[in-house]
């Protein structure tokens, strides 16, 4: 019953993610943080994983670079990566895929730099990883990186440390690294969220810019519906280690198919604000991944839900083109089909 | 960089006449003074003896006698010793290379193994070898130098039929025999601050696999052993800097013992027999330069730290 998602349209996609499902050895046994995940993206498309936090988003992003720590580990699914299973690809030939094919920058640039060393060996360090260049070679391509991603005083930059470099220097540094090698896929993991506001609009413009030139598809995980709206092309909703919700940016976000996508619409301030309503708060908090609910994860924080949400886990159902919703209430051959949530737009 | 060195200099500068005073102090207060010692069994008259220490200034008030001594040092003369026909400083000069040799030889082995041991430990966390290098840096840490010296001069010679060369060598006579009577007290001392390092550079090194721009390294695709051998191990060694530092001090006093029982004419057995037969001047300068050693170990660990880390360097 369960299809895991996305119909078979993997063979253009640069990522199909497939059931994915990651475990944690805890002290309580192996949990899964993740569990039947499955998406696409496709070349050049940017698509949002987005969910709270302990949604899973993290750990998908980490499971797809195996840059989990040593507790964690891809326990089913595919993730096929340009046409071949990487799920359980040797670490060695996993290393030549980081940052040459699949690059990725995380969520707070103030620690993502070593300190002890400078912008350009950093930038240097991935081009040598992966190309056979000279210094000075690499230090030219590091200056016309930098001031691709447009650092300011980029040839001073160059002999900089990472403490002299503003939060959103850092996150430039980052960019510039994560594109050096013109990677098909980025993954960006909460990539402005650390950053003051006006500085990620600047880093959101950059990353599309850059993204459109060289063609990259981008893995946007976020919790941010707003940033979603302004980047994706698709977006991917995740709830307790599961996506119950993807589709189009625009039809996802007018129409949501699951309570929960609508909650989460509804919770956002500027929604709120346009429309002069309260902002609403989703009760309850995110499920326990040592007690998870068995049947529907949102179950007991959703308005919407009845007897059937509590017994029987709800199946993805398919609602056209790329757009799936895991609620018994988006079924569209169930007569008793409810319309879910009214979204405030 | 510069002013955290000259006020480092500074503060040196007060610890050690600190040190001076206190010792000067402590010393006149313990019961019985040089010639009180020396004379005790020579049954020379008390009128005579009396003349000895006028003669000496040892029945001076104290505070002149300090007051004479802390400007003597000023002139960096140290007086003369009271039991030695010789000055304080001829005898430093002559005795302190063996000192130096033998403390810097002790650092310069830890500092070969406590760090690298410390980052396979690291490395292989959990695994059997990490487990045997844990126990086997708690057992140096644990035993005392002077043991690890008796040991190692009765199994060497139990076991092998090999003794130590007598008769002090210096390095540039003899660099064999010298370095044969230098390694073995060095092994000693350097066993607890290697094991000390160790340790520190395993705990430092774990945290800093954890961070987040060691899993960047990773995300760029760099293996393993450049992540830790380039990225992590720099990063860890900042903390076991200081450790060194500090460890610095506790393997200056074993060197007074070692040298005793190696039978090295270094600093450190003078100031043995020197505090049996109150020889105070001597006590007192080889406490100032033991204090001068300290603190200009503690000043390069600030040099290393700047040039290890540009953090420390910019401010």
């Amino acid at each position: 019953m369960d299809t895991g998602g996305l119909h078979a349209e993997t063979s253009d996609a640069v990522l199909s993610v497939r059931q994915l499902r990651t475990e944690f050895a805890t002290r309580h046994g192996q949990v899964a943080a993740v569990s039947d995940v499955s998406f696409d993206v496709r070349p050049g498309e940017t698509v949002a994983l987005v969910g709270e936090s302990g949604s899973g988003k993290t750990v998908t992003a980490l499971s797809i670079m195996h840059l989990l720590e040593s507790t964690g580990s891809i326990a089913g699914g595919e993730v096929i990566f340009e046409g071949r299973d990487i799920a359980h690809l040797e670490e060695r030939e996993m290393r030549s895929l980081r940052g040459e094919k699949i690059a990725m920058i995380f969520q707070d640039p103030s620690t993502c730099l070593d300190p002890l060393f400078t912008v350009e060996h950093q930038l240097a360090e991935m081009l040598h990883l992966h190309r056979d260049i000279t210094d000075a070679e690499a230090r030219t391509r590091a200056l016309e990186l930098l001031r691709h991603v447009g650092m300011p005083d980029a040839e001073a930059r160059l002999d900089t440390y990472q403490h002299k470099l503003s939060g959103g220097q850092r996150q430039r540094v980052m960019i510039a690294m994560a594109l050096a090698l013109s990677p098909s896929l980025l993954i960006a993991d909460e990539p402005t969220t650390a950053l003051d506001v006006t500085v990620q609009a600047q880093i959101l413009d950059l990353l599309r810019t850059l993204a459109d030139e060289t063609g990259a598809a981008i893995l946007f995980v976020t919790h941010d519906l707003g940033v979603v709206a302004e980047m994706a092309d698709r977006v991917v909703v995740m709830y307790a280690g599961q996506v119950i919700e993807q589709g189009r940016v625009r039809e996802v976000l007018k129409t949501p198919q699951h309570p929960y996508t609508a909650a989460l619409l509804n919770s956002m301030p500027g929604n709120a604000a346009m429309t002069g309503q309260r902002l609403e708060a989703i009760d309850g908090s995110v499920p326990s991944l040592f007690n998870m609910p068995h049947a529907c994860r949102f179950a007991p924080r959703c308005k919407h839900a009845f007897d059937r949400c509590t017994v029987e886990p709800p199946p993805v159902h398919e609602l056209g083109s790329d757009r799936n919703a895991r609620c018994w209430l988006s079924d569209p051959s169930e007569s008793w089909r409810r319309q879910p949530a009214e979204v405030s737009t | 960089m510069t002013q955290l060195i000259v006020k480092r200099l500074l503060s040196g500068l007060l610890a050690l006449f600190l040190i001076a005073t206190f010792l000067f102090f402590v010393m006149r207060s313990v019961p019985g003074d040089a010639i009180d010692i020396q004379l005790a069994e020579s049954g020379l008259s008390e009128e005579r003896i009396t003349e000895v220490k006028d003669e000496m200034g040892l029945n001076d008030p104290i505070l002149e006698q300090y007051a004479d001594w802390a400007s003597g040092i000023v002139r960096l003369d140290f007086g003369d010793s009271l039991v030695r026909d010789e000055s304080v400083l001829d005898i430093i000069l002559r005795r302190l290379p063996v000192t130096l040799e033998l403390s810097f030889l002790a650092i310069a082995l830890s500092l070969a193994f406590g760090p690298i041991v410390g980052m396979l430990s690291a490395i292989r966390r959990g695994k059997p070898s990490d487990a045997i290098l844990r126990v086997g840096s708690i057992v140096g840490l644990s035993i005392p130098n002077f043991l690890v010296g008796v040991l190692m001069i009765t199994y060497l010679s139990e076991w092998f039929g090999y003794s130590v060369p007598i008769g002090y060598q210096e390095f540039w006579e003899s660099p064999w025999v010298n370095l044969q009577q230098m390694i073995l007290p060095a092994i000693a001392l350097a066993l607890s601050v290697g094991a000390a390092t160790a340790r520190m550079t395993r705990s430092s090194m774990l945290e800093v696999l954890g961070t987040d721009y060691i899993r960047t390294v990773r995300a760029k695709g760099a293996d393993e052993r450049m992540i830790n051998t380039r990225h992590a191990f720099k990063n860890s060694l900042i903390p076991v800097l200081t450790l060194v530092g500090l460890q610095f001090g506790g393997l200056l006093g074993g060197t007074v013992i070692l040298e005793a029982m190696f039978s090295l004419p270094g600093l450190g057995s003078q100031v043995f027999e020197a505090v049996r037969t109150r020889d105070y001047p001597l006590i007192q300068a080889a406490a100032l330069v033991y204090g001068a050693m300290f603190i200009l170990v503690n000043i390069m660990v600030d040099l290393a730290y700047g040039w290890i880390d540009p953090r420390i360097r910019a401010s």
